[in-house]
C-alpha cells in the first residue's frame, strides 16, 4: 500500500490532503467535477492521486523543506531536493544564533545570483526562520537555492533541486546467445512522462527502434519503471544500454551493461570439473583395491613368517596366528 | 543340564554360521575419512540449498515473476529432500549407503544441469525442486548414518564435525555462487553448480561398507520394514519422534524469519545480516563443542538433548522479546541471536547422536531418515504458521514466542527418554558412566529393546 502511494510522487499525508481539497480546486473545470464525484463515491485515495499526476498543472504539488544553519558551526549545510513534477515548494532555513536577531541580515540566492525577493521571517525563541515559496514549473527553475545569513560571520544553507534519479542494476546482465534478456530501469517514487531506450553504437548513443517487433519489446510494467526485452541475442549486442526518463522538469538516465556469452564459455570449466570428478572416483576405487591387496599381501607375508616363527616358538605363534586370521576374515566380509 | 547343552550348541552353531564381524565400530581410522565425506555431503546439500537464495532474484528478473514465486524453488527442494529422506535410508539399508549416495550425487547434478536450460519457472521447480531435491534426499541421511556406524565413543563429535559442513559451506559457497552469477549469469552458474554437486559421487565412493555384529542378517524386503516404520512401536523412539516433531515445528523458523525480524526492529540491511551471521557462527561453533561434551560421557545424551533443546527454545523466546533497537547494529538482538545460534548448534548433532542409544546401530540408517522426515513435518508447518502470526499481529514477536514454546515443549517430552532425568531409585546407576558403557552397545538385544528393558521405560515417575 505504502509503495503504491509513494510511487505517485508524494508522501501519503499530502495526497490525502489533496484528496480532501480536490472538490474546492475543481469547481472551474467540468471534467474535474465529473472525476471528483467518482473519486468521492469510490473513496479510493489512488483515484485522487491519478487525477493529480495525469492532469496538467494548475495543481502544484505542495512541498516543504527545512534546513538548520548554526552560527557557531562552519560545516556545509545542504540538502538534495528531488522534484518529479511541478511543485510549489516552501524552503525554510532555521538559523540558530546568540546574536540579537535584529542584527542578522538574510537574503536568498539562485545559483550565483541573488534573488530580489524579500524573505519572510519568523522568530522562534533564539531561532530565526527565513522562508520563501517557489513555484517550480520549468527546467529553468531547477537550480541550487541558498539562504544566506549575515551576522558576525556569514553562514548559508543550500538546497540542490534534482530531477529524480534512475535506478538500474549495477552489475552487468549476463545472458547467452539466442536467448533473450530483459533490461530494467525504475525511477522509484517518481513517474516520468516518457521512457526512451538507447544503445551504444561504438561511441555514440542510438535510439532503439521499438518497431522491430521480432527484436525488441517493451514489456508491460508499472509507470515508474520500464522493461526492454531483447530477443535472439547475439554476441555483438553486448555493451551499454541507456534508459532515458523525461520528467516535467528535466531528464534523467540510467545505464545497464549487457554481456552476451556463448554457451561454450561455461561449458569448458564444466567439462574440466566433470573430468576431475571422474578421476577422483576412479582414484578412490583404485586406492581401495590397492590398499586391500597390500593388506592381504602383507598379511600372507606375515603368515609365512609366522609359520617360520611357529616352528621355533610354539605357544606365542599360535596366538598371533589366530589374531591374524580373524583380521583377514573380517576383510573378506567387508568386500 | 540338557537345556544348557542345547544353548551351548546353538551358540557354537551360530558362531560357525555367522561371518566374523567387527564387534564394535572402529572409532577412527577410515571413519574420519567417512566423517570428512559426510562433511562435504552436508555442505553440498544443506549449505548449497541455503546459498541458493542468492540466485532467486536472477530467476525473478529473467522470468519476470515475483520473488514469492521464485522462493518456491528452494521451498520445494527443501520439502522434497526432507520428506524423501526415509526413502534414501530404505534404499541404503537394502543396497548399502555407497551406491545410493553415488547415484544421489548424479541425480542432484542432473537436476542442476537440466535447470540451466530452463525456459520457464516450472522447469526450475521440476529441475531444482524435484530432481535435485530427491538427489539430496538420497545423499544426506545415508552419509550421516554411515558416520554413526563408524563411531561409538566419539560418535557425537564425528556427527558434529559432519554437520559443521552446512555452516562452513554456506559461508564458502555464498560468495562463490555470487561470483558465478556475476561471471556466467544464472544459466552458467547452475551448470557449474551441476559440476560442483557431482562431487557428491566421490563422497559416496568414500563410504566403505562396514559390517557390524548386530546388523540384521538379511536386508529387509517389505517396504514397511525398509522404511523402518516398525521403529515407532519402540517406546523410546516413539517418545523421541513426538519430541522431535514438536521441536521441528519451531526449529526452522529463525532460518526464514530472523532477518525480517531484525529489519522490523529497525536494523539496517547490514545490521540484519550481522545478526543472521552471528546466529550462524554460533551455530557452527558449538556443533563441535557439543560433540566433544557428549562423547565425554559426563552427561547422558538424552539429558543433554533435553537441556540444549530447552536452551534453544529460551534463546528464541529472548529473540522474540527484544525491543525496538536504538543503535544501528542491534547489540541486544545480536546477543540473543548468538545465544540462540549456539544452543541450536549444540542441539543439532545430539538429535542424530542420541539415535544409536535408542534404536541400536542396525537400524541407524532408517532412524536417521525418519528423524529428518519428522523434523520436516514440523518444518513445513512452522514457517507458514509463523508468517501467518506476523500478518495477524503485525510483528514477529508472537512468531518467535510461538516457535520458542514449541521447542520448549518438545524438550519437555525428551525428558521422558531413558536417562534424561536423574533417577530417584534407591540404587542409582553410576552418575558418570565411562564412555564405553555410556550408551547401549550394538548387540542384537539392544536393537529390539523389549518393554522389559529398564532403559526403554519412560522414566516419568521422577
Amino acid at each position: 500500500m505504502r509503495f503504491s502511494l509513494g510511487a505517485r510522487g508524494f508522501p501519503l499525508p499530502l495526497s490525502i490532503l489533496l484528496f480532501v481539497a480536490a472538490p474546492c480546486f475543481s469547481k472551474g473545470t467540468i471534467t474535474d467535477v465529473n472525476f471528483t464525484t467518482q473519486a468521492v463515491t469510490e473513496a479510493t485515495v489512488e483515484m485522487a492521486e491519478e487525477n493529480v499526476t495525469s492532469s496538467s498543472y494548475p495543481e502544484l504539488i505542495p512541498m516543504e523543506v527545512t534546513l538548520l544553519v548554526i552560527e557557531t558551526s562552519d560545516a556545509v549545510v545542504e540538502k538534495n531536493v528531488t522534484i518529479g513534477n511541478p511543485a510549489s515548494i516552501e524552503l525554510k532555513c532555521n538559523f540558530s544564533t546568540t546574536q540579537p536577531l535584529q542584527y542578522v541580515n538574510v537574503y536568498w540566492t539562485k545559483g550565483n545570483d541573488q534573488l530580489n525577493r524579500t524573505s519572510s521571517m519568523r522568530v522562534l525563541e533564539n531561532i530565526l526562520q527565513a522562508h520563501i515559496r517557489l513555484t517550480v514549473t520549468d527546467k529553468m527553475h531547477m537550480d541550487n537555492y541558498s539562504c544566506v545569513f549575515e551576522a558576525t560571520k556569514e553562514r548559508k544553507g543550500t538546497f540542490h533541486f534534482k530531477v529524480p534519479e534512475i535506478y538500474t542494476k549495477e552489475k552487468p546482465l549476463v545472458n547467452y546467445e539466442r536467448d533473450s534478456a530483459v533490461l530494467n530501469c525504475n525511477s522509484k517514487n517518481y513517474v516520468p512522462l516518457e521512457w526512451m531506450w538507447y544503445t551504444s553504437n561504438g561511441s555514440e548513443k542510438v535510439p532503439i527502434d521499438i518497431m522491430m517487433k521480432n527484436k525488441y519489446e517493451i514489456l508491460p510494467s508499472k509507470y515508474n519503471e520500464t522493461k526492454l526485452k531483447i530477443k535472439h541475442l547475439q554476441a555483438t549486442e553486448s555493451g551499454l544500454y541507456w534508459c532515458h526518463a523525461i520528467f516535467h522538469l528535466g531528464e534523467s538516465e540510467g545505464k545497464q551493461n549487457l554481456k552476451v556469452l556463448s554457451y561454450l564459455v561455461p561449458l569448458k570449466p564444466f567439462l574440466a570439473v566433470t573430468a576431475e570428478v571422474v578421476i577422483l572416483v576412479t582414484g578412490i576405487f583404485l586406492y581401495e583395491l590397492y590398499s586391500k591387496r597390500r593388506q592381504t599381501a602383507t598379511e600372507s607375508g606375515k603368515d609365512f613368517e609366522q609359520v617360520e616363527q611357529l616352528k621355533s616358538e610354539d605357544h606365542n605363534g599360535v596366538d598371533k596366528k589366530n589374531q591374524r586370521t580373524r583380521h583377514r576374515k573380517s576383510d573378506v566380509n567387508m568386500n | 543340564f540338557h537345556c544348557c547343552c542345547f544353548l551351548i550348541s546353538i551358540l557354537l552353531l551360530q558362531q560357525v554360521k555367522m561371518p566374523p564381524l567387527l564387534a564394535r565400530p572402529p572409532d577412527g581410522g577410515w571413519g574420519w575419512v567417512v566423517a570428512g565425506s559426510a562433511f562435504v555431503v552436508n555442505g553440498l546439500s544443506y549449505g548449497l540449498l541455503r546459498s541458493l537464495g542468492l540466485a532467486l532474484p536472477a530467476f525473478a528478473e529473467y522470468f519476470d515473476r515475483s520473488t514469492q514465486d521464485t522462493a518456491w524453488v528452494s521451498a520445494i527442494a527443501l520439502a522434497v529432500q526432507q520428506a524423501a529422506s526415509p526413502v534414501g535410508s530404505a534404499l541404503s539399508t537394502r543396497w548399502g549407503a555407497r551406491p545410493v549416495v553415488m547415484v544421489g550425487g548424479i541425480i542432484t547434478s542432473l537436476g542442476f544441469i537440466l535447470s540451466a536450460f530452463a525456459s520457464s519457472l516450472l522447469h526450475l521447480y521440476l529441475g531444482l525442486g524435484l530432481l535435485a531435491g530427491s538427489g539430496w534426499a538420497l545423499v544426506f541421511a545415508p552419509a550421516l548414518g554411515t558416520v554413526s556406524r563408524y563411531f561409538s565413543r566419539r560418535r557425537v563429535l564425528a556427527v558434529g564435525l559432519a554437520l559443521t559442513g552446512n555452516g562452513v559451506a554456506s559461508l564458502l559457497l555464498a560468495p562463490v555462487l555470487q561470483l558465478l552469477l556475476d561471471a556466467f549469469g544464472w544459466r552458467g552458474a547452475l551448470l557449474l553448480l551441476g559440476a560442483t554437486t557431482l562431487h557428491l559421487t566421490p563422497c559416496g565412493a568414500l563410504l566403505r561398507p562396514l559390517a557390524l555384529s548386530g546388523d540384521p542378517t538379511t536386508p529387509p524386503h517389505s517396504p514397511l520394514n525398509a522404511l523402518g516404520l516398525t521403529l515407532f512401536t519402540h517406546p523410546a523412539f516413539a517418545v523421541f519422534a513426538l519430541g522431535t516433531t514438536l521441536v521441528g515445528a519451531g526449529y526452522f523458523i529463525p532460518y526464514v524469519h530472523l532477518a525480517p525480524h531484525a529489519l522490523d526492529l529497525g536494523l539496517g540491511g547490514y545490521g540484519a545480516a550481522l545478526v543472521v551471521a552471528g546466529a550462524a557462527v554460533g551455530d557452527a561453533g558449538t556443533r563441535l563443542v557439543s560433540g566433544w561434551l557428549a562423547d565425554g560421557g559426563w552427561i547422558p545424551l538424552p539429558r543433554l538433548l533435553a537441556m540444549t533443546g530447552a536452551l534453544t527454545g529460551l534463546g528464541l523466546v529472548a529473540v522474540g522479546l527484544v525491543q525496538e533497537q536504538e543503535e544501528e547494529w542491534g547489540g541486544t538482538l545480536l546477543a540473543a541471536a548468538g545465544a540462540y545460534g549456539m544452543s541450536a548448534g549444540a542441539f543439532a548433532p545430539l538429535v542424530f547422536g542420541v539415535l544409536p542409544g535408542l534404536v541400536g546401530l542396525g537400524s541407524i540408517l532408517q532412524a536417521t531418515g525418519l528423524v529428518m522426515m519428522l523434523m520436516s513435518l514440523g518444518g513445513l508447518l512452522g514457517p507458514p504458521l509463523s508468517g501467518f502470526l506476523r500478518d495477524v499481529t503485525g510483528d514477529f514477536k508472537a512468531s518467535f514466542l510461538f516457535c520458542g514454546s514449541f521447542i520448549l515443549s518438545g524438550s519437555f517430552i525428551y525428558l521422558m527418554l531413558p536417562g534424561a532425568l536423574p533417577r530417584c531409585h534407591s540404587a542409582p546407576p553410576p552418575p558418570t558412566p565411562p564412555p564405553e558403557q555410556g550408551e547401549l552397545l550394538p548387540s542384537p538385544e539392544s536393537t529390539l529393546a523389549s518393554p522389559n528393558d529398564p532403559h526403554s521405560i519412560p522414566n516419568t515417575t521422577c
